[in-house]
C-alpha cells in the first residue's frame, strides 16, 4: 500500500501533457475485455477466483455484468465443492450459483471452525441433505476442510465414517499409501488407542474389498497396519534412539504374521522412512 | 513431411507442416472435410487472422506440435494460472493488443492449449489487483455513479473481508 502510494503521488509530479501523452499511447496498446466477443471474456473471468472475481465486478459496469455471470458462479462452485445436495435439486425461481457460493463459503469457513455447526447450516439451508451418504460426499469432496475438524466429526458420526470409508479407492496402492489415505479422515489413532482396532479392521475390509487379489487376509492387513503405525512412531520419534532397521523391520513383520511378504516389507519400510509418519498429526 | 499454404488476411502465405498446422482444430476439420489435397498449391485463407498474428500463432504450434493432446475438460476442478510451461511465458510477453488478437485468432482456428493459455495470462493480469488497478491496467473508465460504486462495494464486500 505505502508503495503504491508513493508511486502515486511520484505520478503527479510529472507534468499534466507527458501524463496525458502517456494516457494516449496506453489507449492504443490496452485494448478491454469489451472488445474481445462475451465468451472469450467469460472464459478469461473463469480462470479467477470468487475474490478476484468480485474485485473485478467494481471495475465497471460491464465487467460487473459478466462477472456476474452465473456460469462462472457455478464453475467455482463445483469446483471447490464437488458434491452438494443442491446441485441435484429442482432449482427454484431466483436460484443462483453466486448465492450458493457465499453460503458453501460461509458455512465452510463455519464447519472448519466447528464442524457440527458448519453441517448443521448446510442442513438447515437445505444445501446438504441429511443423509451420511450425503454428507461423506460433501466432506470427500471439499479439500478446503479442515480435516482435523473432518476427524473430530466422524468420530461422531460413525454412519458417515462409514460411507465416507466407502468412498477411498484404494485399488492398486500400497498398503502404507492406501493407509495414509484412509488416516487423512479419522482421527489419529494415538489419542484414541481403543478404537484404533475397530478403525482398523473398517480399513482392512475396504482394502480388500478394492484390492480382492492382494493374497492377504484381514488378520493380516491388520497386522501389517500395526507394524507400519509401530515403524512411524520408532523411525519419527524423536525418544527412539537406536532406530529400526529395514532388515529388523522385515525380520519383525515376519514374526508377526505368517503372510509376510519380504518384498513388500522391503517397500513399505522404504516408504514410511522416505514419506515420513504413516498418520500425521497436523496436517 | 507434406505441406500446406495457409494465407493470412493481408494476403501473406505460409508454408507450413501438416501435422503443425493441424493443431488448429479448424484447420484440421477444413483438410478432412473438404478432402483438400495436401499436395495441393492452392493456399487456404485465413480472413480472420493478419500475418503478424498467423506468424506468432505458427510458433507456437511448431512448439507444441508433440504435446500429447489436450485431457478432457474437468469441469471440477479448480483452475490454476500458475501452470503455464516456461515457453509460453515467454511467447506470450507481448503487448495487451497482441494477446487479444492471439486469444480472438487461437479461438477462430480453435487452438485449445493457446486459447488456455492466452486466457491464463489475460487472467493473470487482473489477479490480485483492486479494481483501480484493474482499470489503469486495462485503460477503462469507470462509468459508475458514486452511489452506484457504494452499492457494488457493499454487495461484494463478503469477498474482501477474508
Amino acid at each position: 500500500m505505502g508503495h503504491s502510494l508513493r508511486r502515486f503521488r511520484h505520478d503527479s509530479n510529472v507534468p499534466p501533457k507527458f501524463r496525458r501523452r502517456n494516457l494516449l499511447n496506453m489507449k492504443d496498446k490496452f485494448p478491454d475485455l469489451n472488445e474481445l466477443p462475451p465468451e472469450l471474456g467469460l472464459m478469461i473471468l473463469s480462470n479467477l477466483n470468487a475474490t478476484d472475481l468480485c474485485l473485478a465486478m467494481c471495475v465497471n459496469d460491464f465487467w460487473r455484468q459478466l462477472a456476474l455471470d452465473d456460469v462462472l458462479w457455478q464453475g467455482l462452485c463445483y469446483a471447490t465443492w464437488g458434491s452438494v445436495s443442491a446441485y441435484d435439486k429442482k432449482k427454484e425461481v431466483g436460484f443462483s450459483y453466486r448465492e450458493l457460493y457465499q453460503r458453501l463459503d460461509d458455512h465452510s469457513l463455519l464447519f472448519n471452525y466447528n464442524a457440527d455447526v458448519g453441517i448443521e447450516y448446510l442442513l438447515r439451508d437445505g444445501i446438504l441433505d441429511d443423509d451420511p451418504k450425503a454428507i461423506a460426499y460433501f466432506i470427500n469432496s471439499t479439500n478446503r476442510l479442515d480435516r482435523s475438524q473432518v476427524r473430530q466429526y466422524v468420530t461422531k458420526r460413525p454412519d458417515v465414517l462409514d460411507e465416507l470409508i466407502k468412498l477411498d479407492n484404494y485399488k492398486d496402492k500400497m498398503l502404507p499409501i492406501a493407509l495414509r489415505t484412509f488416516f487423512s479422515n479419522v482421527e489419529s489413532p494415538f489419542l484414541h488407542g481403543s478404537r484404533l482396532q475397530a478403525l482398523l479392521e473398517k480399513f482392512a475390509e475396504r482394502y480388500l474389498a478394492c484390492n480382492p487379489q492382494c493374497g492377504l487376509s484381514k488378520d493380516g492387513v491388520c497386522i501389517l497396519c500395526y507394524s507400519l503405525i509401530l515403524l512411524s512412531i520408532d523411525l519419527t520419534s524423536p525418544h527412539v534412539k537406536n532406530k529400526m532397521s529395514k532388515r529388523e523391520f522385515i525380520r519383525n513383520v515376519r514374526q508377526a504374521t505368517p503372510e509376510a511378504n519380504d518384498e513388500l516389507s522391503g517397500h513399505m519400510y522404504d516408504n514410511i522412512y522416505l514419506v515420513g509418519h504413516i498418520a500425521p498429526q497436523k496436517w | 513431411m507434406p505441406n500446406i499454404k495457409l494465407q493470412s488476411s493481408d494476403g501473406e502465405v505460409f508454408d507450413v507442416d501438416v501435422d503443425v498446422a493441424k493443431q488448429s482444430i479448424t484447420i484440421k476439420t477444413m483438410l478432412e472435410d473438404l478432402g483438400m489435397d495436401e499436395d495441393d498449391d492452392e493456399a487456404i485463407p485465413l480472413p480472420n487472422v493478419n500475418s503478424a498474428i498467423l506468424g506468432k500463432v505458427l510458433e507456437w504450434c511448431q512448439f507444441h506440435k508433440d504435446d500429447p493432446p489436450p485431457p478432457e475438460d474437468e469441469e471440477n476442478r479448480e483452475k490454476r494460472t500458475d501452470d503455464l510451461c516456461g515457453f509460453d511465458i515467454d511467447f506470450l510477453k507481448v503487448d495487451q493488443g497482441t494477446l487479444f488478437e492471439l486469444i480472438l485468432a487461437a479461438n477462430y482456428l480453435d487452438i485449445k492449449g493457446l486459447l488456455d493459455a492466452s486466457c491464463k495470462t489475460v487472467a493473470n493480469m487482473i489477479k490480485g489487483k483492486t479494481p483501480e488497478e484493474i482499470r489503469k491496467t486495462f485503460n477503462i473508465k469507470n462509468d459508475f455513479t458514486p452511489a452506484e460504486e457504494e452499492q457494488v462495494r457493499k454487495e461484494n464486500s463478503w469477498c474482501e473481508e477474508k
